[in-house]
């Protein structure tokens, strides 16, 4: 997992930026557009409830073509807003590339 | 005491969480795993909901009880799918015996406890405003089929109902959500027909929510009791 600069590091952040707009328009909450990436999304600061964090999952499998929930829940990946990101860029990455 | 709602039936009790203010009396009341929780939060909106769910869920198991609401111990059974230990929360501490099953709920402003005499699975929820077509990969096969052909606003509706039952159910047999929601249909079965071992019904919402109850068993929902309404005037 990559955590300095670069195009994996760029696109984690853009994933993030679109996660947030996701969280914002589920909750109606614009606040949820300037979370910090260190985060926690699940169980504590956050804390989404369970539609909230079904639909994300819901909308990252939409859009990135990522299904965090397979394999049974991913929970290292769920740690925060960054960690989540940095999973999905990761495996969109490697589904484009064929390599995962 | 209060007597506990008979079997096939349930109490609710509705709150409004901006009419509800906990004093530090009613907060020290919470014990070590809700103080933790709530000052886990990084909005201080969603630590507000949190404790004043949990500080009426205590008061009305109380009343049920002869108990005070600070020395009611929630314990959980087994999640009956995987054993694990975050299952359906029941009562655990001294004086318990005998007493309510319950569920706890809470979404936007609205807090819902349902009180039972078997397990019982309640879910409330704030509409969301936002297309919520993408959920329609979570669900049962039937119930995907049935729900991607509605037209909208049909098919936005038909996905909160969806949820707000199969979140009851969940909660009803403990089964934890990330199990998954595929595994039996919800809204597709004939009407009126049991959802996974429980009986379903819809329970009557404030404006702008939906809720739904599921009560262990086939025997149907035979009366639900509002013991505390909405206020009327607050609107959704």
């Amino acid at each position: 997992m990559s955590a300095g600069a670069g195009p994996a590091s760029a696109a984690a952040a853009a994933i993030a930026d679109e996660i947030r707009r996701i969280l914002a328009v589920a909750t109606g909450r614009p606040e949820m557009l300037d979370i910090p990436a260190d985060m926690p999304l699940f169980g504590q600061a956050v804390a989404l409830d369970s539609l909230t964090g079904t639909l994300l999952l819901r909308e990252i499998r939409q859009r990135f073509g990522v299904d965090v929930a397979a394999d049974d829940l991913n929970l290292d990946a769920l740690a925060t807003l960054g960690t989540l990101a940095a999973f999905v860029g990761e495996r969109a990455a490697a589904d484009t590339t064929g390599a995962g | 005491m209060r007597p506990r709602p008979a079997v096939s039936g349930a109490d609710l009790w509705w709150f409004d969480i901006r009419s509800v203010h906990p004093s530090p009396a009613d907060l020290a009341d919470l014990d070590e795993a809700e103080r933790a929780k709530a000052g886990s939060f990084a909005f201080a909106a969603d630590r507000h909901r949190y404790q004043a769910a949990h500080v009426m869920l205590r008061q009305v198991l109380s009343s049920y009880l002869d108990v005070p609401p600070g020395e009611l111990v929630v314990g959980r059974v087994p999640c009956p799918q995987c054993g694990g230990p975050d299952g359906r929360p029941v009562l655990a501490g001294p004086g318990s015996a005998g007493g309510p099953q319950f569920s706890l709920a809470h979404s936007g402003d609205a807090v819902l406890v349902a009180v039972a005499a078997q397990p019982v699975g309640i879910d409330v929820e704030q509409e969301p405003r936002g297309c919520m077509c993408s959920m329609t990969s979570a669900m049962h096969r039937g119930d995907a089929s049935v729900i991607t052909a509605l037209p909208e606003p049909e098919r936005h509706e038909a996905i909160i109902r969806w949820w707000v039952r199969a979140e009851a159910v969940l909660k009803c047999t403990g089964a934890g959500i990330a199990h998954g929601l595929d595994g039996f249909p919800v809204v597709s079965g004939p009407a009126g027909a049991p959802v996974h071992g429980c009986s379903v019904d819809p329970v009557a919402s404030p404006p702008g929510y939906r809720a739904a109850i599921a009560l262990a068993g086939t025997a149907g929902v035979a009366a639900l009791a509002v013991r505390a309404a909405w206020p009327p005037s607050a609107g959704g």
